[in-house]
This record gives structure tokens, sequence and C-alpha cells, in this order.
């Protein structure tokens, strides 16, 4: 089986995004960038299948692609997934942070070409947190989604997904090919090794540009303002019980 | 022209969400305000639909797959009706998260997720950045596919009396329900209620959390929510914690900074 895993280089997870004073966006300049946690999530996951990890049968991944679109530097990001064990990446250059749909019509010429089993990304990435292009992707592949895994098994040609959803968990198996989304509790991304931080600089990433292909990318939607969002007041210290309920009622909390 | 709002139930019951994302609708000023209730077995539901005020018409649509909300079959069910409407709308429930950006790429426009604020009928603030900022966007698309956070909009009244429509429901072919293992609950949902008490780490052990935090919820007719720091550490079951970016939750306009954790216990 064949895997494709879609990346993306976005702010580091531990640096706190600042709104440039202009409004016109975030201050990514000299910032630390890592691949979205949500990707690497991705990116184990595959791994697993392939090394036969857990609950997953050896050999159940035999090829493992990483796909980003994004500037020159996503080349790190993609290398960092080569490193954890994916076996050759594309890099789709692109200046403009481009929307989810024309990430996933992008995505989905890639499908074409590369023709996977299952395409395994991140639920949302931690910048636009739009939560959209895998769901994307599915719809416009035609193929089953089975977004916001905790779980993943792949048996008798499906896709057996565990989804976190509102007030608990629910279980689908979709015929592959298709679509899989990760959460965060699906595992815990490995640290490469460093023989395989070395092996990583031999493995082939293929450079492409956004206009190899021919999709509209055509922006849909047009950002007015980034701001900060109110500042949160500080609290205030209360005696005793008593007095925290008068506090909360007289705030109309209660 | 009109808004489509699919509504968030549970076969019986409309959940306070729907009212909250037909307030949304309400502020586009598109006209007339329709509710999709897609479920099985769901005629209470779309009864309930039909009392919230404004509302034109309530259609429901029922099949297997629809009563687990496949986001294939919800698919199949709006995209063909999708060009009587100007704007699509659903909570951003998990299951609203799930079928609304399948639904914007069959209609091949921008999906607009978890908005906070409608500016007016085509512009929109929501979060980014795990809330560190808010995006003002406009949409250019004839036809808004939007997720609306629904403890940002302040609920639509009842006393309303729709007509209820039945319409074709539809399955999905290639994915098959296995199970669910819901969590029962009577308290209110933590995406959409009005108070939570929330608990951390230091409440030491799942025990201590549930004698603290379920007389103090059930006293204040809260939901619990707990840090990731505390769910990870097995505290408290997972289906309750806040944090970022699993579930966020936020009590009106003026405090969206409610629905961040500290960043020390994300992703941890």
């Amino acid at each position: 089986m064949k895997v494709l895993v879609p990346v993306k280089r976005v702010i580091d997870y531990n640096v706190k995004a600042r709104v440039k004073a202009d409004q016109s966006g975030v201050d990514l300049a000299n910032v630390k960038m890592s691949m979205n946690p949500f990707d690497e999530i991705a990116v184990e996951e595959a791994v697993r299948l392939k090394e036969g990890k857990e609950h997953h049968a050896a050999g159940t991944a035999d090829e493992i692609v990483v796909v980003s679109i994004g500037p020159s530097q996503a080349q790190e990001t993609i290398r960092t997934a080569l490193a954890m064990g994916a076996d050759r990446g594309i890099l789709i250059q692109s200046d403009t942070d481009l929307e989810p749909l024309a990430v996933a019509k992008l995505l989905k010429a890639v499908v074409e070409e590369e023709k996977p089993d299952l395409v395994l990304m991140g639920k949302q990435a931690i910048d636009g947190d739009n939560n959209a292009v895998g769901q994307m992707l599915a719809a416009l592949l035609d193929w089953p989604q089975g977004t916001f895994a905790s779980k993943l098994e792949i048996k008798d040609g499906k896709a057996v997904v565990t989804r976190e959803i509102d007030g608990g968990l629910q279980t689908l198996a979709s015929t592959l090919p298709a679509v899989v989304t990760t959460d965060l509790r699906l595992n815990t991304p490995r640290y490469a090794s460093l023989p395989n931080i070395m092996k990583a600089k031999k493995k082939e990433i293929a450079m492409k540009a956004v206009a190899d292909y021919g999709v509209d990318t055509a922006p849909r939607l047009k950002v007015l303002k980034v701001t900060e969002p109110p500042k949160r007041s500080a609290g205030i210290k209360v005696a005793d019980a008593a007095e925290l309920v008068a506090k909360l009622k007289s705030e109309g909390v209660l | 022209m009109a808004v489509l709002v699919i509504a968030d139930h549970d076969n019986a019951h409309v959940r306070d969400t729907t009212h909250k994302t037909v307030a949304a609708a309400a502020q586009l000023n598109a006209g007339d305000i329709d509710i999709l209730v897609v479920g099985q077995g769901a005629q209470a539901a779309a009864d309930a639909a039909a009392k919230i005020s404004g509302v034109r018409k309530v259609l429901l649509a029922e099949s297997a797959e629809l009563g687990k909300t496949i986001a294939e079959a919800v698919e199949a069910v709006v995209v063909p009706m999708a060009g009587d409407y100007d704007a699509i709308l659903s909570p951003a429930s998990s299951d609203g998260k799930n079928f609304a950006p399948r639904i914007a790429a069959k209609l091949d426009v921008a999906p607009i997720s978890d908005i906070i604020e409608v500016v007016s009928g085509d512009t929109f603030t929501r979060p980014i950045y795990a809330g560190n900022a808010l995006e003002t966007i406009q949409s250019s698309d004839k036809t808004k596919v939007i997720t609306v956070r629904p403890t940002a909009f302040t609920a639509a009244e009842e006393g309303g009396s729709a007509k209820v429509e039945t319409i074709k429901g539809a399955d999905a072919a290639k994915t098959d329900f296995v199970g669910e293992e819901m969590v029962k609950s009577d308290r209110p949902e933590l995406g959409a209620a009005r108070i939570v008490v929330s608990g951390g780490r230091a409440l030491g052990s799942a025990d201590e959390f549930h004698a603290v935090m379920d007389p103090l919820a059930d006293k204040l007719g809260a939901a619990v929510g707990a840090s990731r720091a505390a769910v990870d550490a097995a505290t408290p079951p997972t289906t309750i914690r806040w944090a970022r970016p699993a579930r966020s939750w936020r009590r009106s306009s003026t405090s969206p900074s409610a629905s961040r954790a500290p960043s020390s216990t994300w992703p941890a």
C-alpha cells in the first residue's frame, strides 16, 4: 500500500503568534518554523504502517511519499518527515500561503499522479486553523473520509478509523482509497535518530511549481485585517467560597 | 435568496447550537432561513426545529448513514439543493467541521471555518493561530459555506411555527458505520455550555477530580472541563478536555482567551 502524507511548514507550536502592527497578518519574520504537529502525527502513523508497529501488520504500507506546498524552506519540513522514515518527497513551491481549496486541488493533482491507497494528513494546520483540506481533498476525489482519527487500522481493504467526536468516539470503516485526518491522540511522534537524519539527506525531493499542475489557485477570500484578540484582564483573589459565590452572582455569571 | 442552516440534534431534540447558528444566519440579512435536519427517526427534532422563530421551513432527510452524520451522505443531500441558497451554515461541532468543507469543495467555494462574528453578508471574523489572532475575511464566492462557533452567538428565540417537509435521504456507499462509544452525561455539552468549571492536574487523580468537580458542576448547571495536561495525565475522561485545539470554548465575544490553554499544556 502506498501512503501520501501532505505536510505543512508552520510557526512552531511553542512560539506565540504576534500580530503585525499594520494588521496585515501575523509576523513570521525570524520566527521558528516547524512541521505542523498534526502532520507529524500523520507521518508517524504512516511510518508505523510501514514498520508494522503497534497493531499494524508489518508492511501494511510499502511506500510513503511526503508532499508539501510552500516556500523553498519547506524542504526542511520534508527532510524532517524523511528522517522519521518517509521514502521520498515532493515540494510544490509557492511563496504565497494558498487557501484550503487551492491546496486541495493541488493535492488532488498529486494524488492522480502518485495513485496512493491512503492519504494520511493532519486534521488542521495550527496557523489558519481551517480544518478543511482533508475533507475537501476527499470530496474532490470522491473518496470517503475518516476525520479526527484517534485510532487507525487497515484491514480487508478498508481504513477503520476511530474518530474523536463531540461527546465520545465513533468508528467508521471506509473502503480504500480514502483520506484520513489525524487527531492528537493517534500517536506520539518519534524523534528522528542521527543516522536517520543523515540518511534522509540522500532521499529524493522532487521540486515542482504550482503552475506544473494547471489548477486554479486564485484566492476566494480577501483578508481585510488581522487583529489581536481583546486582552484578558487580570483576575482577583477572594477570601472564601461565600465571597466567590457573591462575586459570581454580581458579575452575572450565575 | 436564502440561508440554509444544518441542524445539530440528537434525533429527539435540537441542540441549542442550532438556535445560535440560526441567530448567526439572521445576521447575514439574506432573507429566508431554512433548517435542514439530517438524521434517522428525527421527526421530533425536525418538529422542534420548526419552533425556532424566524425559520421559513424545515427540511427533513433520513437514512441510516444520515443518522450517524456520515459526511459523504450529508454532502449528497446538501449539494443538490445548494443552488437555492446564498449561504449554508452549520455549528462548528465535530459533525459540522466534518461535512462543511466537503460540501464547500463540491461547490467549488472556500469554506469559512468557525466564525465568531458576522460583519456583513460576505465578511466574517474568525480566530486563527489558536485564538492568538482574529482574522476578518471577505468572501467572493456565490455560495458561502460557513461553520459557526456557537458560544459566540446568542440563541434565536423559540416561538415559530414553520412547516416540515420531508426530502429524500442519501447513503454513503464507501463508508460503513462500525460503532460508537458515547459518554453519557446530563450536563450541558462542553462546546455549547454557558458555564464551564474547569480543573487541572492539581486535582491529582480521576477520583479526586470527579469528587470535586462533579458536584460543583451540577450545582451550577455547568459543563465540566479539564486542561489537556489533566486529560493526558488520565485524570478525567478525554471527552471533557477544553484545551486547544481539540475542543474550544468561548463564553462571549469579550473573552476569546478563554478558549486557550496555557501553551505548556499543549501538545505536552
